[in-house]
């Protein structure tokens, strides 16, 4: 029988479906609902397609293949039914893939993880989760952008979760405790691995360096210009915003775990790199940028006119700067809100801020720019300064400024303001302050050093490994992207402490380099599978963005994020006390529970994802429709089944019915209503259950999962072919291995004898593999007591007694028991034993039927 | 085993499990195949639903009973008056294959003269099963082409193990359904590799690949083999092993992944054996029961931790390969006895499993074209397999029996070793549950989770005659011992009868059963003693 798919001849055999005539030629035809092993459903409605002299599609499933049918499987009708088909099936599946908050925090910080702790009151453990990607949360639920809370989910029917300030509140729950106790790391220090990193600069960037590279087991030590650490931290953001003593309690984190730390000594000052390089085995260079940008305006050097990084830092290293009454300020960043909000503590009578854009388009979050405001600082918005106004004594007393409108848009995508000519004025004032960027100090790592620069005047690094010029020399933070955010800061600190502990160990760093910028380039769901091939810290450089498919959130009930109480205006703009007053904890622990769990275990496994991505669901037409909303079946912990998840394909029906033959599961209700449940929507146990665990096999959604393995991510686990070890029906399946352990069983479909299906023994037994109960060295029994032993000790008094028994008594006196459990070569290998080297027959075993 | 390899001279399951679902008649005697191999179990049912016809022979109402046209409820260790019934029926209506009886069968007339007297209503009074349920399971199994039989432990674990065994190849042979596909007589094996381990020869009788310790000629070969002289007197069997310990004349035991204190009969009489000894090894996984009787213990690898084959209950030879390594300084099973060779003084030249695979295949035939290669590119193979070119063999006994002809022998009914009595009247029955395999799966918190403690099956009727309630915890007392376990009340089982696991020390049912063995095999009578119930006034929590 001979039919044409898409234009190929293709042989099939009579009583085979148009799905598996194309499948056995290679020709995919995308489908959710079927399985060789069952009966059609053909539910999903993926596999439509066109068959010449058929008015409509029709599904390839159960449409059988005849002779000289002429079938196309992909045309641009096919897939917006297949599209459609998809976004009807996602508008009912609340579950999303992988968080986007996640993926916008520039550390990639595991934030469902985190909040889903503080939902179950668990800080400490919380703290564990959140340090595998930022050590610092005390300080940076403070002064954090959050970039994170911009795609948060929870926008699609409220405000955004309050991230930033929910990591700070489990910062406040924790600290105390853990200043005199246990430190809260992500995992204990590894064994020291004999190499030493010295650290320049003692900012963000620096500080995460030595964070993560101490936790790798190297030895770590921070030279700093500065009085005390911190960078920017201390000397660029004012202590109403970010407490000083909590910047000391979160670095004594890091002196504690064994970094050291010198300051007032500064690169190519007071050493210079070469020292470093004699007795180091790898320098990071955290300069920051506390060089400030020129206004490029006339009368900028005169008396009364100081940028906002000397301002800030003299203020911080002094407690006391000159401040006039009347200031301006000029930009409209982070630096410029601290600035004019310094200068309204320190008793201005009149804070300005001139900016050349919108209000939107300042850098500063707005929440900033309207604490300003609330303080008393005015905005002049789109207006550019043109000259600096001194009286005869060289002293400020106005700036002459013009007025900017907005031009074609620039290379970054905003549009460039352009000068507005004849529209010039005068703001009076007796003191300018010049926030306008910086960028870094780049003394004693220059060329002469070995060391080349951009032409941005930061040092020029390998994108992926944060690598110098000289192999090892890594740079990172401001110094390398010019002046950006703390978290930015941190996230470099992060990749440069895993990129010299793969340097350390004698990677291939141009290979690793290469290989990352492969993995970002391959599509998503490959780059998942190709990550298990490197290491973990590794290949989260690569920084592989996801793939976000619009899927419906299913929140039923609105109810407003966690907001922060903090000091009135009047209370706190005379003062340098902190802001932001922490939060009560029931109400953290509200706006936590408030995260839509933008995770799910079968992420990267899930054939619903691959089929949204591959047919582009990005925008969903079905996006606010009604959707089921139903509790996860939560209390046993083999199978998790969260029907949320589920898209009614029903093949976990089918496989319970048809080749388990058990029937534990079957659809519930009618219509909208219908639902995947147990006998009286009970939860799955053993009076109908076997726990065979074939359902979670047909699942192509995370709806079921086998908790055993989700531990591990797929792309974390190899597979290794194996025979059951229990009855003597000999079933197949794959142990899947992670670092070393068996994490759990997967089936093995094409098994001579089981053919996939597995008994709850096969499926999930293997955590006695690993049992605490397993004794891991010979022993002899002395007296009644038994001792540890080395296997020359054991099988040398065996050998001993049991030559000295057969001397005695003769060989028949002797039996050996071999066991059914053991493999044909050990069986053989006993027999032989007991034959050759005892002389006698004396061999058994339990079973003889 | 011992009973098909007299009468077919194999003892193997002659078909596969693969043509469990072709098949249209399915004769399921002693097995609870969806608790004991659920795989099997699951093509049972499957089978059932596709329209095959399940004769389901068992004291309990399983799961199977449950999907059964006909459910034969014998009366524990009745079984071969039943199927002399059965043969019975089929002769004396002429359903038998006379043309393949007398081509491929000797001992015909034997046979009937045995059977002759067990007219199906002789055999209801024994068996508790109506004549007429025997007559139409007769004719349904005679009648139909493909009819496979299948039995497990419920057969063997009897003093007439081997005896049953043998009827059933009659059975088998008398229908012509033994050598055709979709049929045959098919002992499903307990434990993963008990098939193995006897075809690589850990039995005190036969070498590998089944040659008798008597048979001169394999002796010899196998003296060459291994460049010393063999012993040419029977071994021990684990009863008379036991027994010898007993008696003093047993010193030294070597135990390799078994426990007997706590899986075989009788247990008192088993750890008293084990006291007995001058000397004792065990090598396991985790410290056994029997370990603590031990003066030596060695720490072996699991099966996720070695390379190896398991060989299923179809003769499907399979491999082991190894996931992790072993914790700590355990070694895998075939490494510690290489060494202890050594140290016995005999030299054994292997450094892998696969090394010794190959002499596996050099001495033994019917695995000679068995190769680590093959099963890695074709998954596993089915002994007999004698020749890298040959396929492997899905059933056994084609055209002519591996004995030559099949032999019919007639097997009179003898009861059950213990019978019950006013002092204990109850039948305690024995067998396995879905959840535990043995005694090692309550090591894995996730399957000890699911079942967590014995819940014995005891009746409607004798629970409300006792005062018992479902859930509750009784004391079940033998001739030999007495122990406590929680029950469920259930119809699964008839009244006057209880049934047990053996999977929990806390409720250790081996302190029960009667060790009076099968005469050939010494199998203990696991699956029939008599035993008292009783309240138990105090609870007791375990």
């Amino acid at each position: 029988m001979n039919l044409t798919i898409d234009g190929r001849q293709v042989a099939a055999e009579p009583g085979t479906t148009i799905l598996q005539a194309a499948k056995a030629a290679g020709i995919d035809i995308p489908t959710l609902c079927h399985h060789d092993t069952l009966d059609e459903s053909s539910s999903c409605r993926l596999c439509v397609v066109e068959v010449e002299g058929r008015r409509d599609p029709v599904t390839a499933c159960d449409t059988a293949a005849a002779d000289g049918l002429v079938v196309n499987t992909q045309t641009e009708e096919l897939r917006a039914i297949r599209q459609l088909n998809l976004e009807l099936l996602l508008s009912d599946h609340m579950s999303y893939c992988t968080p986007p908050c996640r993926d916008a925090c520039p550390t990639h910080i595991k934030i469902p993880d985190f909040l889903d702790r503080i939902g179950e009151r668990d800080y400490e453990g919380g703290m564990r989760v959140l340090r595998q990607d930022l050590p610092f949360p005390g300080i940076l639920g403070r002064v954090c952008p959050r970039p994170c809370e911009g795609p948060c989910r929870r926008q699609l029917v409220e405000d955004p979760i309050t991230i930033c300030q929910l990591h700070r509140f489990m910062a406040d729950q924790t600290r105390q405790a853990e200043q005199t106790g246990e430190l809260l790391l992500p995992h204990e220090i590894k064994p020291e691995s004999g190499k030493r990193i010295a650290i320049v600069g003692g900012g963000p960037a620096g500080l995460a360096a030595a964070f993560y590279a101490r936790l790798e087991g190297h030895a770590v030590k921070i030279f700093e210009a500065m009085p005390h650490p911190g960078g920017m931290l201390r000397y660029g953001i004012p202590s109403y915003r970010l407490p000083r003593d909590i910047i000391a309690e979160e670095l004594n984190i890091l002196w504690r775990m064994g970094v050291e730390l010198q300051t007032g000594v500064r690169l190519g000052v007071d050493f210079q790199l070469d020292d470093l390089r004699a007795e180091y085995d790898a320098v990071f260079l955290a300069l920051g940028a506390f060089n400030a940008n020129a206004m490029g305006c006339p009368g900028e050097d005169a008396d009364g006119v100081v940028t906002a990084v000397d301002f800030l830092g003299d203020l911080e290293l002094n407690g006391t700067v000159a401040c006039g009454k009347k200031v301006t300020v000029i930009g409209g960043g982070f630096t410029a809100m601290d600035a004019c909000r310094t200068a309204v503590r320190l008793g201005a009578a009149e804070v300005t801020c001139l900016y050349r854009r919108s209000r939107k388009e300042m850098p500063a979050h707005h929440t900033e720019v309207d604490e300003a405001e609330e303080e008393g600082v005015r905005f002049a918005l789109q207006v550019a300064p043109v000259r600096v106004l001194t009286d005869d004594a060289g002293k400020v007393h106005g700036i002459e400024m013009i007025r900017m409108e907005m031009g074609a848009p620039d290379a970054s995508g905003r549009r460039r303001p352009v000068r507005q000519e004849g529209s010039e004025f005068v703001v009076a004032c007796d003191q300018v302050i010049s926030a306008i960027g910086q960028f870094p100090q780049l003394a004693g790592a220059g060329e002469a050093e070995g060391l080349a620069h951009t032409r941005w005047r930061t040092l020029a690094v390998d994108d992926w490994t944060l690598q110098t010029a000289d192999p090892k020399v890594f740079a990172g933070g401001d110094a390398v992207l010019g002046a950006q955010t703390v978290i930015q800061a941190v996230a470099q600190g992060k990749k440069a402490a895993w990129s010299m502990t793969a340097f350390l160990r004698g990677d291939d760093m141009p290979a690793v380099s290469k290989q990352l910028h492969d993995l970002r380039r391959t599509p998503f769901l490959e780059a998942l599978k190709a990550k298990g091939d490197i290491d973990k810290n590794v290949r989260r450089m690569a920084e592989v963005p996801p793939v976000f498919i619009d899927i419906n959130t299913g929140v039923l009930e609105v109810s407003p994020p966690a907001q922060m109480p903090k000091l009135w205006p009047e209370d706190r703009k005379t003062n340098f006390a902190q802001i932001e007053l922490g939060f009560p904890e029931d109400e953290a622990v509200r706006g936590a529970q408030l995260c839509l769990q933008c995770t799910c275990e079968a992420h990267g496994d899930c054939e619903l994802q691959r089929q949204g991505i591959e047919y582009e669901v990005f925008a969903n037409r079905f996006q606010g429709a009604e959707a089921r909303d139903y509790e996860p079946y939560d209390d046993q912990p083999l199978i998790a089944y969260d029907p949320k998840r589920c898209i009614l394909c029903g093949k976990c029906v089918g496989v319970c019915r048809e080749v388990q033959v058990t029937e534990a599961i079957n659809f519930t209700q009618r219509g909208f209503e219908a639902k995947v449940a147990g006998s009286y929507d009970h939860a799955l146990d053993t009076s109908f259950c076997r726990f065979c665990g074939q359902c979670v096999d047909m699942c192509p959604t995370g709806a079921l999962t086998n908790r055993q393995l989700t531990r591990v991510k797929s792309w974390d686990r190899k597979k290794v072919r194996t025979t059951c070890p229990f009855c003597g029906v000999g079933c197949n399946f794959d142990l899947n291995v992670a670092d070393g352990k068996v994490v759990g069983v997967t089936a093995a479909y094409d098994a001579p004898v089981n053919q996939g299906s597995l008994c709850v023994k096969g499926r999930f037994h293997t955590d006695l593999i690993d049992s605490p109960d397993r004794i891991t060295h010979p022993m002899i029994k002395r007296d009644g007591v038994w001792e540890r032993a080395t296997w020359d000790e054991a099988l040398g008094l065996v050998a001993e007694r049991l030559l000295a028994i057969k001397a005695e008594s003769g060989p028949d006196s002797i039996g050996v028991l071999s066991s059914a459990r053991c493999t044909n070569e050990e069986n053989y290998l006993l027999q032989r034993l007991t034959r050759a080297g005892l002389n006698t027959n004396s061999i058994d075993h339990c079973a003889r039927t | 085993m011992a009973g098909l390899a007299a009468t077919l001279g194999s003892g193997a399951m002659t078909n596969s499990i693969s043509e469990i679902e072709g098949d249209d008649v399915l004769l399921i005697i002693g097995s609870n195949a969806t608790e004991a191999h659920p795989i099997i179990g699951n093509k049972m049912k499957r089978a059932a639903v596709r329209g095959a016809k399940l004769i389901v022979i068992d004291p309990r109402r399983t799961e199977l009973a449950e999907y059964a046209h006909l459910w034969l409820q014998l009366k524990p260790g009745t079984d071969n008056a039943l199927t002399n019934a059965l043969l019975h029926v089929i002769i004396s209506n002429d359903w038998h294959a006379k043309e393949y009886i007398e081509e491929r069968c000797e001992g015909f007339d034997d046979l009937w003269e045995t059977v002759k007297d067990y007219t199906p209503e002789r055999s209801a009074e024994i068996t508790g099963v109506p004549a007429d349920l025997i007559c139409r399971a007769a004719e349904l199994y005679a009648k139909t082409p493909k009819a496979g039989i299948f039995y497990t432990l419920g057969i063997t674990e009897h003093t007439v193990g081997t005896a049953n065994v043998m009827n059933l190849a009659n059975l088998g042979m008398v229908t012509g359904h033994i050598g055709v596909e979709n049929a045959g007589v098919n002992p499903m094996r307990g434990q993963n590799n008990v098939q193995g381990s006897c075809d690589m020869g850990a039995l005190p009788n036969s070498l590998p690949g089944y040659p008798s310790v008597n048979d001169e000629a394999a002796r010899a070969r196998f003296s060459e083999a291994y460049g010393v002289p063999l012993p040419e007197k029977m071994g021990l069997r684990i009863p008379e092993m036991l027994d010898m310990a007993v008696y003093g004349k047993l010193k030294a035991m070597y135990i390799m992944g078994e426990d007997p204190a706590l899986t075989d009969a009788d247990a008192n009489h088993v750890r008293k054996a084990l006291e007995s000894l001058d000397f004792l090894v065990t090598q396991n996984i985790f410290m056994t029961e029997t370990s603590k009787y031990a003066d030596v213990f060695l720490p072996a690898a699991l099966y996720a931790e070695k390379e190896g084959t398991f060989t299923n209950t179809e003769r499907r030879v399979q491999r082991v390969r190894k996931a992790v390594e072993p914790p700590g300084e355990c070694r895998p099973d075939w490494q510690i006895i290489i060494d202890l060779s050594e140290r016995l003084g005999h030299h054994m030249p292997f450094s892998s499993p696969q090394e010794v695979f190959e002499e596996v295949r050099r001495v033994i035939p019917n695995f000679a074209g068995i190769t680590y290669d093959r099963l890695e590119n074709e998954g596993g193979l089915q002994w007999p397999c004698p020749s890298e070119d040959h396929p492997g063999t899905k059933y056994l006994h084609k055209g002519v029996f591996t004995r030559g002809k099949g032999l019919l022998q007639g097997i009179p009914f003898e009861p059950p070793a213990e019978l019950c009595d006013e002092e204990y009247p109850t039948l305690l029955t024995t067998g396995r549950m879905l959840y535990h395999y043995n005694i090692s799966t309550r090591i894995s918190a996730s399957l000890e989770m699911l079942r967590p403690h014995e819940l014995a099956e005891v009746s409607p009727g004798d629970a409300a005659r006792l005062g018992f309630a479902d859930g509750e915890m009784i004391r079940v007392s033998s001739r030999r011992g007495s122990i406590t376990t929680r029950i469920r009340v259930t119809d699964k089982v008839p009244t006057g009868t209880i049934f047990m696991t053996f999977h929990f020390k806390e409720s250790p049912v081996n302190e029960l059963t009667n060790s009076a063995g099968d005469p050939v095999t010494q199998t203990a009578e696991f699956k029939v003693c008599a035993v008292r119930m009783e309240k138990v006034e105090q609870p007791v929590t375990i």
